[in-house]
């Protein structure tokens, strides 16, 4: 539960990066959003609106329905308010991550990226493919090269 | 004919699980004499869906790192997403003074430092000079199949900072399909996402199979993408809808650079060995 501190809103970074407190609820970004479409509880202009006034519950959850968006970037082709509707999204889910709350499969890609370098390993079958298909050897020091470079400052 | 030099970003998925597509698209590549160049430090792009979720400041500087390497040549991209993500962040990185200041002085990066151009491949096979060279080499007659094609997301998406044709009614891929002398058929909802994105399972498959009953209406023989994730979604995807609720679509799937190579009449069947789904009607 979050609540409101010093009259500043708990999902600023989410309102300074996205201006969702610039819609006007027109809807325009439900209309032919994916994750809209296809699920019961994803509705874009909903959450702008919740970011807005600083309703945090539930949003910044494991179960959010954040973590449904596709990142299509159909909402953000369409809006006419100016609202950037994917930064929204990953501002909120930045958040989730700075709590230590996100599902599981998305920590186990993260944690891919900062180990390895890519977002999957390379398997013995893969490398052997690789050959055959005369393909150029994948650097071993990938993960080392993301670690360095995030390292300091993230 | 056109000769361009290119540092190429093979990107994760294709490197990791999809090498055949990777060498596809170097093999037409080559046959349309665009030079690349390999860049053994390319890391994870990084990915924007799931990497950029974690922290904005890790997505700027690994993207900073990658679009910082080995000279000022553009980066010529196997995958939209890749080509997205890097080139969202070149935007964020122009446009934000105090961020690029941060980024610049963690990567230890000079000030003269330019950030390169990045597009995917198909801006490149979809210019006017390189489409009239495929259709010069296209030796094959394709005339009898029907081809559906599938844009996805970041192939066109945010427009303002891939700047590749259009984010709503985009042409490319059809103008290269069109190219080897294969029919384009129209779909409902060709526009929609395949849904791999999401991380919710259950919403990425509802999606998937709309698309696929989309694409059983409009009786194509094949489904031709840009995207190693969308190839990924709906090849491996029809497989799990097969398994999970007995749907049996049996599309197959065709990387549309491995289209071009059946266009000329070069071998890619080898490769078609690695597909769940076989595209019986060329073998």
């Amino acid at each position: 539960m979050y609540v409101l501190r010093h009259g500043q809103n708990p999902l600023y970074q989410a309102v300074r990066l996205g201006l969702p407190n610039l819609c006007y609820t027109c809807g325009i970004c439900v209309g032919d959003c994916p994750a809209a479409r296809f699920s019961d509880d994803f509705n874009p202009r909903q959450i702008f609106l919740r970011v807005s006034l600083g309703i945090a519950d539930g949003l910044i959850a494991e179960q959010s329905p954040i973590w449904k968006c596709t990142t299509c970037y159909t909402c953000a082709e369409r809006c006419p308010a100016g609202v950037k509707p994917v930064e929204v999204i990953i501002a909120l889910r930045n958040m989730c991550f700075q709590e230590g709350i996100v599902p599981h499969q998305v920590s186990k890609i993260h944690q891919a990226v900062v180990t390895k370098g890519i977002v999957s390993a390379l398997t013995e079958t893969i490398l052997r493919r690789r050959r055959e298909l005369g393909l150029p050897e994948v650097s071993e020091d990938l993960g080392a090269i993301v670690k360095s470079v995030i390292g300091e400052d993230g | 004919m056109v000769e361009k030099r290119y540092k190429f970003f093979p990107g994760c998925l294709a490197r990791v699980k999809l090498p055949h597509i990777e060498k596809s698209v170097r093999t037409v590549l080559e046959a349309v004499r665009v030079e690349l160049v390999d860049v053994n430090e390319f890391t994870c792009c990084p990915d924007p869906v799931v990497f950029r979720s974690a922290s904005r400041l890790e997505w700027l500087l690994l993207a900073g790192h990658n679009l910082s390497l080995d000279g000022g040549d553009p980066i010529l991209t196997l995958c939209p997403g890749c080509a997205s993500s890097l080139a969202e962040a070149s935007f964020v990185l122009k446009n934000e003074m105090e961020t690029a200041r941060r980024v610049t002085e963690a990567l230890k990066l000079n000030h003269e430092f330019i950030i390169p151009q990045v597009s995917h491949f198909l801006k490149v096979l979809a210019g006017e000079e390189i489409l009239e060279s495929i259709k010069g080499m296209v030796k094959r007659d394709l005339s009898g199949l029907r081809v559906a094609t599938h844009y996805g997301c970041h192939l066109v998406r945010p427009s303002f900072a891939v700047g590749f044709d259009d984010p709503e009614k985009p042409k490319s891929l059809d103008d290269v399909v069109a190219a080897t002398g294969a029919m384009v058929v129209e779909y409902e909802d060709k526009m929609l996402c395949c849904g791999r994105p999401a991380i919710d399972e259950e919403t990425s498959r509802a999606i998937l199979e709309h698309k696929l009953e989309c694409l059983r209406d409009a009786s194509c023989d094949i489904l031709v993408v840009a995207c190693p994730f969308c190839f990924e979604q709906f090849d491996l995807g029809q497989v799990v809808l097969a398994r999970k609720k007995g749907r049996d679509y049996n599309l197959p799937i065709l990387y549309v650079s491995q289209l071009i190579e059946i266009g000329m009449g070069m071998s890619g069947e080898a490769s078609w060995k690695y597909h769940r789904i076989k595209p019986h009607k060329l073998l």
